[in-house]
């Protein structure tokens, strides 16, 4: 079956060809960047806020009245970019507030990217690389923004409606907290009498939960949140805390997902889940499913999720006015309406039943600075302490 | 009879060799280096750039790198793990789905479209929603099967979905229509008459299945066990959901975590890309070899055959029951509690109290979101185009590699093989970040999605189209062209049409798996470019899993359509039943 040797095909052929493959690839060299920038970096280099349109933008209506801030940002994104603003969310359900915000200023349109926030980070990350504009507003968990804020990528926050919202939220400096998540242990009301709810964080690595707690597994800010708390307000050193989390493992299940884990709490897999959102539980309880998370007896901590203006942003004034429309108390109310729990404080009191949930402090911007260390002291936790 | 010949070609060879040597080669030359550019281009490029990544993040490809990436604390232990759910959901997969392959092709097995059809539901429902329906029959403590298992004092027989065996079940049932795509194709282009001597020599069922049908379709064997394997040793979702809680750590979820925090770590994403890769070529190289005596498997020759069923006899219920058996639990159990999860507001467990809750706003909310028509109309477009795209494509590079003269044309396959080794999140990150950069108005548009599923699926495509066209002698494509067919015709009029059983099994198992593909997708749709599989994901995180669970049985209606829709193409074309 061999070929004559005068048939033989150089192997040169295949050495080109996969040669003009790669200059094919190789086509990727920057184009229109100017710096030479590393391109194999995932973050941009040199600032991009600096001389941005964004940052000029916010700096010319910090100081506007807010009416005067409203028709000037509304008259200049309609008239930029055809009235389109990128947006890129995690929001669960987007369309509500896409669809009051054009409703409510004509000329515009919203184009939403909706994903995780590593997924939204990632992209962002690689589009600012390459000096692409393509999110004007970008609303996403705080931890994920920090990392952002970190590369130099967001515009300074500013807002007429700063004064409305909890003191959470306004701690950043390039973005604004826009709702808040509060992670609580919640658990199957037929499978767990209120009496026998945890009492304290301790309380998790109880006999009496053995075998019938869920853990989930990718809660790094709650986690590093509740360490860095017990540090501060317990006294304790982070090995103790840490081993606080270590023993909680031990009497769980680690599971992955939080969908997942308040399925299998519904379902009654497991009984109660450390860790879970309470959005989910008001949402699930709504439909008459057999979930609680009352009374709240563990310390709480609330993920932010923020909104900001991209430095590379193409309608910068598109990007305020939506991010002014989503913080106002008409935004706001669609959260609540959506059982989310709002920024605004007033209106945050409302969505818990009544309930005074106070979430602890927590240093967002330390995380995401140590988020490797966390990370790591994390995947420890739950890979030794695994009860299984 | 005379299909197993040592040296079929030798002949037809030297025949069609003289006379247009120097044309017929160059023709070949061309099509090998516009092959080589196009595969090379689609994958080499997010391979380099991930090594390249690799290299300028962390501490790079260094030894020392290298070694601490493999001395995570338990890697013996999740190495292990890996191999022995890769392994053990690939031996289920091949098994049950060969034997279904075999039995709806081969025999005289009745209802056998209702078969085919059945088959195929497990691929086309969303990963985790079939994860999580199988927890709710099979957990120990609510799985609905577990319970009627302990209440008819059988409770012995159960199977904790949360434990190994468990979880390789679990994604041995999701992935067995792979291999019943291959396999189906496969048995249809087998010449029933070498088994009808052999039975007629005396031979039982069984050896005949052992020593004379299951050699013949080696190919498509060695190929679904390969592809199958390196899947397993690559999935996460099965090892996270059922995995994770019971203690069952593989390695894809270093992988994972690699790629999911911040800074992203290519350097050990890399490492274990390669050590993939380098996996999936050995395994590769040892398949080739065990294919080397092409002429073996080819039953498609110059001597006309019609792929008659064969006559279970006595066999014929006993077989059946069986099947029924095991559509009923594998197909339909999950397939009612997918129903049952479109009607609850919440999951329940089945009972008559809960049927009180049953409710149809689960559907009416699908029909009326707007985002899931857009985004059905753009799925459909991709999955179409992009499988259409891969199989025409590696039908060319099979007959590259398999048919043509070229030294080393091996290469082809391997190189269409790479993919399997590139997660698909690092696929994303690659094609961002070329055509970002690129003079082609690519980002943004259905275009970069099509690349990113084409590159994803060309390692399924080439083994549809290499098994299918490993049993097919090169005697009828000789004959075309003594009779002075140019090479084109001749593989459009001659090859083609005989690799169609092949074509149509690769195109279905793709149209289907782009409709799920998200780890690209996620990264590369945009606002106007939404697909179904973000929906999916989107529906999932938002814990409306009732809502999904409605999309699911919508999904799996519409694929029954297409299945049907495909059979009738594919039995007009290729080989003909008898």
């Amino acid at each position: 079956m061999n070929p004559p040797s005068k048939r033989r095909t150089p192997l040169y052929l295949f050495a080109s060809a996969g040669a003009a493959a790669l200059v094919l690839a190789g086509c990727s060299a920057p184009a229109g960047t100017d710096d030479g920038a590393d391109p194999s970096a995932s973050a941009p280099s040199g600032d991009l806020c600096e001389g941005s349109a964004a940052v000029d933008l916010v700096d010319q209506v910090k100081d506007m009245s807010p009416e005067e801030r409203e028709s000037f940002l509304a008259e200049q994104a309609a008239a930029t970019k055809g009235g389109a603003i990128d947006f890129y969310t995690e929001i669960n359900d987007p369309d509500p507030i896409v669809e009051a915000f054009q409703d409510k200023y004509d000329g515009t349109t919203v184009n939403v990217y909706r994903a995780g926030s590593d997924q939204i980070r990632q992209r962002v990350l690689e589009e600012s690389a390459a000096h692409f504009s393509g999110a004007d507003l970008i609303e996403m968990d705080s931890l994920e923004m920090a990392i952002l804020d970190e590369e130099n990528l967001l515009a300074p926050a500013t807002s007429s409606h700063a004064d409305e919202l909890s003191d959470a939220a306004t701690a950043f400096d390039n973005f604004i907290g826009d709702r808040l998540s509060y992670i609580v242990p919640v658990w199957n009301t037929d499978l767990l009498p209120a009496d026998q709810a945890p009492t304290s964080l301790e309380d998790l690595a109880d006999a009496r939960f053995k075998g019938k707690l869920a853990l989930e597994g990718s809660d790094v800010y709650w986690f590093a949140g509740l360490v860095m708390y017990m540090e501060r307000e317990e006294g304790k050193t982070e090995e103790e805390a840490v081993q606080v989390f270590k023993d909680i493992a031990a009497n769980s299940a680690v599971t992955s997902g939080h969908t997942t884990t308040t399925e299998l709490v519904v379902a009654g897999q497991y009984a109660i889940a450390a860790n879970n959102y309470i959005h989910r539980a008001v949402e699930l309880a709504g439909k008459g499913a057999p979930v609680g998370y009352l009374p709240v007896q563990v310390p709480v901590v609330a993920e932010i999720t923020g909104v900001a203006t991209a430095c590379l942003s193409d309608n910068p004034a598109g990007a305020l006015l939506l991010q002014d429309f989503i913080l106002s108390e008409d935004g706001q109310q669609l959260f609540v309406e959506q059982d989310r729990t709002p920024a605004n404080a007033e209106l945050a009191a409302q969505t818990l039943n009544g309930q005074d949930v106070e979430p602890v402090e927590v240093d967002v911007e330390a995380i995401a600075h140590d988020y490797q260390k966390w990370s790591d002291l994390w995947d420890t936790v739950i890979r030794e302490g695994n009860a299984g | 009879m005379t299909q197993v010949l040592e040296r079929p070609l030798a002949a037809g060879q030297q025949v069609h060799a003289r006379p247009r040597l120097g044309r017929q080669a160059l023709v070949q030359y061309v099509i090998a280096a516009v092959v080589v550019v196009i595969l090379g281009y689609l994958v080499l490029s997010p391979l380099v750039y991930l090594v390249w990544r690799g290299l300028t993040t962390g501490e790079g490809l260094s030894l020392s790198n290298i070694a601490a990436a493999y001395s995570v604390s338990g890697t013996p232990t999740m190495v292990m793990n890996s191999f022995l759910f890769a392994f053990g959901s690939a031996a289920v997969s091949v098994v049950s789905g060969t034997a279904l392959a075999f039995f709806c092709v081969r025999t005289n097995a009745p209802m056998k479209p209702l078969l085919y059809a059945a088959s195929l539901i497990p691929l086309i429902v969303p990963g985790i929603l079939f994860t999580i329906s199988w927890v709710f029959l099979l957990s120990d403590d609510i799985g609905l099967i577990n319970v009627v298992l302990r209440n008819m004092g059988l409770g012995f027989l159960h199977v904790d979905a949360f434990s190994m065996p468990g979880m390789i079940l679990i994604d041995g049932m999701h992935q067995a229509p792979l291999v019943f795509l291959l396999m189906f194709a496969a048995f249809r282009a087998t010449d029933p008459a070498l088994e009808e001597s052999a039975l007629m020599s005396g031979a039982g069922i069984g050896s005949v299945i052992r020593k004379v049908t299951l050699p013949l379709v080696r190919p498509a064997l060695l190929g679904a066990i390969l592809i199958s394997v390196v899947r397993g040793l690559e999935s996460f979702e099965t090892p996270a959901v059922l995995g994770i809680p019971a203690g069952k750590w593989v390695f894809t979820s270093q992988i994972f975590e690699a790629l999911r925090t911040y800074p992203v770590r290519y350097d050990v994403a890399s490492i274990y890309s390669i050590t993939l890769l380098l996996l999936t070529v050995l395994g590769l190289l040892a398949v080739q070899k065990a294919n080397s005596r092409s002429e073996r498997y080819q039953t498609i020759s110059g001597k006309g055959f019609r792929p008659r069923p064969m006559d279970l006899g006595a066999w014929r219920w006993p077989v059946s029951i069986v099947f029924a058996i095991y559509f009923v639990v594998v197909v339909l159990l999950p397939l009612l509690m997918l129903v049952w999860m479109s009607l609850m507001p919440f999951y329940q467990s089945p009972s008559a109290a809960a049927a009180g809750s049953i409710t149809f706003e689960n559907y009416e909310r699908i029909f009326r979101n707007a985002s899931i028509v857009g985004a059905v109309k753009n799925s459909a477009i991709l999955a179409l185009a992009s499988a259409t795209a891969v199989v025409l494509f590696t039908a060319v590079v099979s007959w590259l590699s398999l048919k043509s003269k070229i030294r080393g044309r091996k290469i082809f396959d391997l190189l269409a093989s790479v993919p399997l080794a590139i997660p698909g999140l690092v696929l994303g990150v690659a094609l961002i970040f070329i055509y970002l950069r690129s003079p082609l108005p690519i980002y943004g548009t259905l275009a970069i999605l099509f690349i990113a599923y084409v590159t994803r699926y060309l390692p399924y495509g080439i083994r549809y189209t290499s098994s299918s066209l490993a049993q097919v002698s090169a005697e009828l494509e000789d004959s075309a062209r003594m009779s002075g067919s140019t090479w084109w015709d001749s593989f459009r009029r001659v090859v083609l049409p005989l690799m169609m059983p092949g074509i149509i099994a690769g195109w279905v198992y793709i149209v289907v798996v782009s409709i799920r593909e998200l780890s690209s997708s996620i990264l590369l749709y945009s606002h106007n470019t939404r697909v179904m599989s973000v929906t999916i994901w989107e529906l999932w995180e938002n814990g409306q899993t009732g809502e999904l669970a409605a999309l699911g049985v919508v999904m799996v209606a519409a694929l029954m359509v297409l299945v049907a829709v495909a059979q009738r193409m594919g039995a007009r074309i290729g080989v003909q039943d008898a």
